[in-house]
């Protein structure tokens, strides 16, 4: 069985967050573990809990500086930001992928690969 | 049972809640439109839905709670996007239940199910803005009681008080009707006396309590 998608609810209106609650309560494999009505509380939410996903409301589809700052802190963690009217979400995801015993090519296929047209680089290991 | 129409722009609102809603006790369908040309189709379709969920922020809303009304239907409507100032229009128009931008799932709930059984159900902030109207209203109700006659404004008074319920002074009224200032305090002088009032927000007041709502045009004029 997969992993768990351990999930936190960050700022969101009661509405919108009593939906998604019953959508992943009815979801095998994912379970809202902490919500928080504030970034201050977002951010003890995410050290404690540890989740794997972050639910938020964002503007503009653009993650306020103090969420990026906890995906950087938190690896492997994802911020799904809905925006203000609802209607789409954005996913922030900081990936970090070590290239063991590097070669000069390896370094090409990396720059390739981010802009997404490249080979995949050769010595890739799991995401850390 | 009854059976519910969710009408909402939002596909996440439309598919969540029709998800959440159909497995309430006491729902026995949900249907779903996202405009209000869908949502006509449904009102004629069998099954006929008992209650309408109706988004504020769809194109033509206030067409549809009429459109509803007619078909059989009760009507609670959503500000889920945002704040809705308009709750008392929502009610002069006939709805039968109001969920604000900060309602819970469970409070939706219960507002559309409370609907079904032709119950309102109302947060404490709602109830108070309703009393405060409701208390406005029996005041005017009152004093119109007392003044006898009926008030007659000229369509040139009626104008110029609509101008005064949007806030404009007599400097004002002058520009926007391109008159001397003199003259518009002159109108504003006999609206006041006609009305029995002695302040410009009483005459305001008079206007939404009687006058037919102002078309279009009005509307720009009173936004100037």
């Amino acid at each position: 069985m997969a992993d768990q998608a351990r999930v936190v609810l960050g700022m969101l209106p009661p509405l919108l967050s009593g939906i998604v609650r019953r959508l992943l309560a009815a979801t095998p494999g994912a379970a809202v573990v902490g919500e928080a009505a504030d970034a201050a509380g977002l951010a003890r939410a995410i050290r404690l809990h540890r989740p794997t996903a972050v639910v938020v409301q964002t503007e503009d589809d653009a993650l306020p500086p103090e969420l990026c700052r906890l995906l950087c802190e938190v690896a492997g963690l994802a911020f799904i930001g809905i925006s203000r009217d609802h209607s789409r979400a954005t996913m922030f995801v900081l990936r970090r992928d070590r290239i063991h015993d590097l070669g000069p090519r390896d370094l090409v296929s990396a720059v390739l690969a981010s802009a997404g047209d490249g080979p995949e680089p050769v010595h890739r290991a799991a995401p850390v | 049972m009854m059976h519910l129409l969710i009408v909402s722009g939002v596909r996440f609102y439309r598919e969540g809640l029709s998800e959440v809603l159909a497995g309430r006790a006491g729902v026995a369908g949900c249907s779903a439109a996202l405009d209000a040309a869908q949502a006509r189709a449904l009102l004629g379709a069998e099954p006929r839905p008992d209650v309408v969920l109706l988004d504020v922020a769809v194109p033509e809303a206030r067409e549809l709670v009429a459109g509803a009304a007619r078909a059989g239907a009760r009507v609670v409507v959503m500000a889920v996007g945002g704040a809705d100032d308009a709750l008392l229009e929502w009610v002069e128009l006939g709805v039968a239940g109001y969920v604000g931008c900060d309602a819970s799932l469970e409070e939706l709930c219960e507002t559309v199910e409370a609907a079904a059984r032709g119950e309102l159900r109302c947060s404490p902030t709602m109830t108070a803005t309703l009393l405060r109207h409701l208390s406005g209203l029996a005041g005017m109700v009152r004093t119109a009681r007392h003044a006898g006659a009926p008030v007659r404004l000229t369509s040139r008074e009626l104008e110029i008080a609509r101008l005064i319920a949007g806030g404009l002074s007599n400097k004002g009224i002058a520009r926007q009707l391109g008159i001397e200032v003199a003259t518009a305090k002159n109108h504003v002088h006999n609206i006041l006396r006609k009305l029995q009032v002695e302040h410009r927000g009483e005459a305001a007041d008079w206007l939404r309590l009687h006058a037919p709502a102002p078309d279009a045009m009005d509307r720009r004029l009173m936004t100037v």
